[in-house]
Parts: structure tokens; sequence; C-alpha cells
């Protein structure tokens, strides 16, 4: 489905601070939405965590800087680095041209149901944002 | 029109063998060669060019500068207002130049006097009761005031390590506190774009070291509610320190001391008419309450009588942030400055004011003002936003900047603070007059006008000015920092 000009998947969660995680075998991932991708505009450096560092919920877990600004991703749940997606220290602009197919970091741990929305949760979320 | 000077000459191109800007006297022509142990074996890869080639090389170079002495230079929160030039004059005259740090305090009692005077000065301006000229910039003095409010929480116990920052907050206050030491606490703003008074009462605790705030903040709204803020922040045992960046909207009307600041800094560069940029040297001078004296850094400047030296006596105090006692000629600019505006600094906040909230009313209308509704009222500086003219026209803030430059114009602060969307956060300034200010605003009217009619010609600008659009990506992923590489 669509929200707009923005991309949703219909299997994955989403955060209020514009995340997607999808459930694998043995634990997330977690990628950006297309709405923050447009947000952020051209991504410049993606700071990637090293594989096995434990991260509290709340911490940074990705940096991501943009020709704007610099965004953080914060751990959604206490998480454990599985693997990251290596590729994009040489290609950061993959979170412009294809956010909805790249997962940055793979990640043990139990996100908080209650706190994540599903697909149309999030397009409704999108629609009260205000310009 | 103003318009930027394009020059885009390769001096190896222009290089013709033999050209040379010297006639070497004749004598030298017999001098025996150098020894073959220091001499190249292939000479230095330099062009070959006379005199007039490399004075109209550079000349054409500075023509394609711009700053504050060719055009308006409306860059938010940086008050990049005109600069006096008889303070250079006054800066550079030899008996204040030729001095060296360690000249004995006797060979030097007028510069020291008049860094007392200065100091007097600030203090009586800021409300502060003590003062050091020792920092280098005003993020160095954030460094110091973080590392001040440390010793002071460190002398009465510890166990206080979070920095309060609003959202609205100078980028340097989070790096200023996390390099002193402490975990940023992020502060939500209200509607009307002012600090949520409320959140800082919840966020508050045993563990806050403090508050960073620049008031009015960088959305250019006087936080009105400073004496309730200072109260919440105090009462939890908490300290505040004023960003001095934005002091050009209160300078001389009303005074962080008063407010209920215990940390002030000043930036001689944006309040006190010292030249911006250029590598420095800059100068971030600070002043704290009673209480945080003994943290002040080393060496302090006394007086006794009409004598004036250096004392390092102070075993509370933090240490040094530099060498010496700050950078000397800026001090001489902005005491120039102030002694010139004595008693009618009110006027430059006054008109500071007046200029953008001038601004503001003209550009209303065909822009967005975040915060408007709940906040009319500017200060030394305000904010619009590009973001529904992004969604109906593709056009942005940063490509109404790059237009600008098309005009003659510098472009202001893009892209901040990061509560507004597509934010243009523009300053005036005190010295611009009511033509330059009215040819600003035509000018983004027309821009936005543009938008619409010809998007394309606003996305690929800038046209004529001295470069052509630069790929910031490129520049941020894969930046060239050396000619040689160019050339291989």
């Amino acid at each position: 489905m669509n929200a707009g000009e923005y991309e949703i998947r219909d299997d994955v969660h989403y955060t209020k601070e514009h995340e997607w995680l999808r459930k694998t075998q043995g634990g997330w991932e977690i990628g950006v939405t297309a709405y923050a991708s447009s947000e952020m505009g051209d991504v410049a450096f993606v700071a990637l965590p090293p594989v096995g560092k434990a991260v509290p919920a709340g911490d940074i877990l990705v940096e991501i800087e943009s020709v704007k600004a610099v965004s953080e991703i914060r751990a959604p749940c206490d998480c454990t680095v599985s693997a990251v997606q290596d590729v994009l220290e040489d290609e950061p602009e993959r979170l412009n041209e294809a956010p909805c197919d790249t997962w940055i970091v793979r990640f043990a741990g139990e996100p908080d149901p209650s706190t994540l929305m599903d697909a149309d949760g999030y397009a409704a979320y999108l629609g009260t944002l205000a310009d | 029109m103003y318009r930027q000077a394009a020059y885009d000459d390769d001096l190896y191109r222009r290089s013709r063998p033999g050209a040379a800007g010297y006639v070497p006297p004749a004598r030298f022509e017999d001098a025996p060669p150098l020894p073959s142990a220091l001499s190249r074996e292939v000479p230095p890869d330099l062009p070959e060019l006379s005199e007039q080639d490399v004075m109209r090389h550079f000349l054409r170079l500075s023509h394609m500068n711009y700053g504050v002495d060719t055009g308006m230079y409306p860059l938010g929160s940086c008050t990049m207002k005109y600069n006096p030039k008889l303070h250079e004059v006054l800066a550079n005259v030899p008996l204040l130049t030729m001095h060296h740090p360690e000249d004995p305090p006797f060979f030097v009692q007028g510069t020291l006097a008049l860094m007392w005077h200065l100091s007097e000065l600030l203090k009586d301006l800021s409300g502060t009761q003590a003062l050091s000229l020792q920092p280098a910039a005003g993020a160095q003095a954030e460094y110091l005031g973080v590392r001040i409010i440390m010793a002071s929480h460190a002398e009465a116990g510890g166990g206080r390590d979070e920095m309060i920052v609003p959202d609205t907050a100078h980028g340097t206050n989070p790096a200023s506190s996390a390099m002193g030491g402490c975990r940023v606490v992020e502060l939500p703003s209200r509607d009307d774009g002012r600090v949520d008074v409320d959140a800082l009462a919840a966020i508050v605790s045993t563990r806050t070291a403090g508050l960073m705030l620049t008031n009015p903040n960088t959305l250019g709204i006087f936080e009105r509610d400073i004496h309730e803020i200072a109260g919440i922040v105090h009462d939890a045992g908490g300290l505040l320190y004023y960003d001095g960046a934005n002091l050009n909207a209160l300078v001389g009307r009303a005074r962080p001391g008063d407010m209920g600041f215990d940390v002030v800094h000043f930036n001689f560069h944006k309040t006190f008419a010292t030249p911006h940029g250029g590598g420095g040297p800059g100068a971030g001078a600070i002043g704290v309450t009673k209480a945080l004296e003994p943290y002040l850094p080393v060496p302090r400047l006394v007086r006794d009588g009409d004598t004036f030296s250096w004392s390092y006596d102070a075993p509370r105090s933090i240490g040094q942030v530099r060498a010496y006692y700050g950078n000397v000629g800026v001090m001489v600019r902005a005491y120039a400055y102030l002694y010139a505006n004595h008693g009618r600094m009110h006027e430059i906040s006054g008109q500071a004011v007046l200029n953008a909230m001038y601004l503001l009313h003209l550009l209303k209308s065909h822009f967005e003002v975040p915060y408007y509704d709940d906040a009319p009222l500017r200060m030394h500086e305000f904010v619009i936003s590009c973001a529904a003219l992004k969604k109906e026209t593709g056009c942005g803030a940063a490509d109404v900047a790059r237009r600008l430059l098309d005009y003659g114009i510098h472009a202001p602060t893009v892209h901040f603070p990061l509560v507004v969307k597509e934010a243009l956060m523009i300053e005036p300034t005190e010295t611009e007059s009511k033509g330059e200010l009215d040819a600003f605003a035509s000018a983004l009217i027309e821009i936005k006008k543009e938008c619409y009619e010809d998007p394309k010609t606003v996305r690929s600008a800038p046209h004529v000015a001295s470069r052509r659009q630069l790929d910031i990506l490129a520049a941020a992923k894969r930046p060239v920092l050396s000619r040689m590489h160019e050339r291989g």
C-alpha cells in the first residue's frame, strides 16, 4: 500500500520514529521507512554498530548522516546486534533508493508490541503529522 | 544588481617557460651553483608566471569572495553584521601588536588595563560578577562553562551528570555537554516554540547538572518563562548556562544574569563586531556568578590600585582551556565597539529586532512561519518553512537558498533549527538598511514565483554565481582535498 507518495509494506511493523521492523528467524531486522528516507534527504554516511554489541533500549543503534542533518536509530528494546548491512558503508544511498528493501541491522531482542504499529496504523499516523 | 565575479582559470595552462615575477641581479648569475646534495633532481611542479599574472590571479579570486562587505549575509544565529573598519585600524596599532604574551606585566600595563575595562563592561552588560577573556571561541566557552558547572557539582558531592538541552538548541550545546562529561537530555518545545516548562519540571532530578539555553531561542522567540525555568532548575540543584549566540537581540536591554543564568558566554565575532571566520582568531569570553568565580580558568587578571598583573593562585580553578589569556586583537575590536557605543547598546538590539520583524512582515503572507499562530513576535531572527512549497513545486529550502545566490545575496541558514521542516533561518542584523531588507524580501518572493513557473531553473541554481551547483553528497562522501590529487 501507499500513504500519499510513500510506500508502506504490509509485512512489517512500524515505530513512531519512522523505522520498520521485520520478524525473522531468531530475531528482527530494522530499517527506515520511505517517509524517513525522504525527510532525511540524500544519505552520505551510515555509522553501523559492531556485530555482537549489546545496546540498551533507547540508546543509539545507528547514526545516519544526510546532507541535512544527522539522524539516529535508537534501540527499540534491549538488543544484541547479530548482523549489519555492510554494503551501506560504501553505498549509503541505498537508504534513499530502496529504504523498504534495505535492512540496516539485525538484532536479537523482543520489542514491546504495544509500541509498534501495523501498516494501516502507520499510514494513519503519517496522516496525522502536520506538514 | 550585484553579482559575484566568476573566474575559473588554470594557472598551469597560463604558465609560460621562463616567465617570472623577478629579475635576479646580474651578479647572481656568476654565483657558484648549490652543492648537488642540496639541489633538487626534478624542478618543483610550479607554474611559471609574471608578476602581473599572479596579481590578477589572486585579485580575481578575491572578487569571487562573498562577505558582509559585499552584500547582505542573513545567516540565522550567526549575526553577520557589518564591522566598522576603524576597529581594524585600532587593533593593528603597533603599540598593541608588538607584544608577546610572555612580556612582563609592567611592560604591557596599557593592554592589561584595556582587558580589565573590557571585562568590567561585559560584566555590566551580562549581569555577571566575574569574568574570563581566555576562551578563543563560543564553543570553547561552552566547554569551559560545562567544566565549571561540573567542577562546582563535584565539590558539592557529585552525582550530577545530566545536561538538559532544548530541541531548538544550537548544535554546539549538546556537543559541549558531551565533551564536558555530561549525558544530554533533550527538552521538547511547546506549540508556541518555547521551552515546555512542564516537561522541564518532569525531567529535572538529583542528576541534573544544568540547563543550556539561548534566549531568544533559535526560532527568534523570547523565552518569557525564563524566571520559572531558572527556578525549576535551581530548585533541583542545577545551574543555568546562557548560550550567548543570540545576545544581539538583548544587548543593552536585558541581562542574562538578571534572568537567573549562572554562566554566560559572549561571541565577540557576533555581538561585538569582530570579523567572522577565516579560521580565527576568535574570542568567547565567559561570565559567571560570584559562587562560580573560584572555578574560572587561570591566569586571572588582577588589579592592585592602578597596577595590573597575572595570578595563578586559584586552587579550585578548572585549569586552562588555551595558552595565555585569549586573543588580544579581538578584545581590542570589542573594546572599541563597546566604548564607541557606550550607553546606547540598546539601540543596537532594538534595531536588530526591528529589522527582523520588518522583514518577517514582508514575508509572512508569502511563506509559512511556524509557530506564528501561537507566538507572532520574533526578536533578532525568524524561521520560515519551505515544506509546503517543496510539496507543491519540488523546490525546498536548499533550492531557494541556492537560487538566492543568483540574486547576489548570501543564503540564510538552511535546515535549522531541526524542529522546523525545510527551514530558512533569517537574521538580517541591525546594520542592513530598509532598502536592503526590501530587496531581500523581493528576491525571496520572486524566487517563490519561479518555483511554480520554472522549478527546473530553481533546482539547478546557482547559474550566475562564481560557482555552479556543487555536488554536496559527493563532497560529503568522497571529498577531494588536494589539487595534486586531481593533477595525478
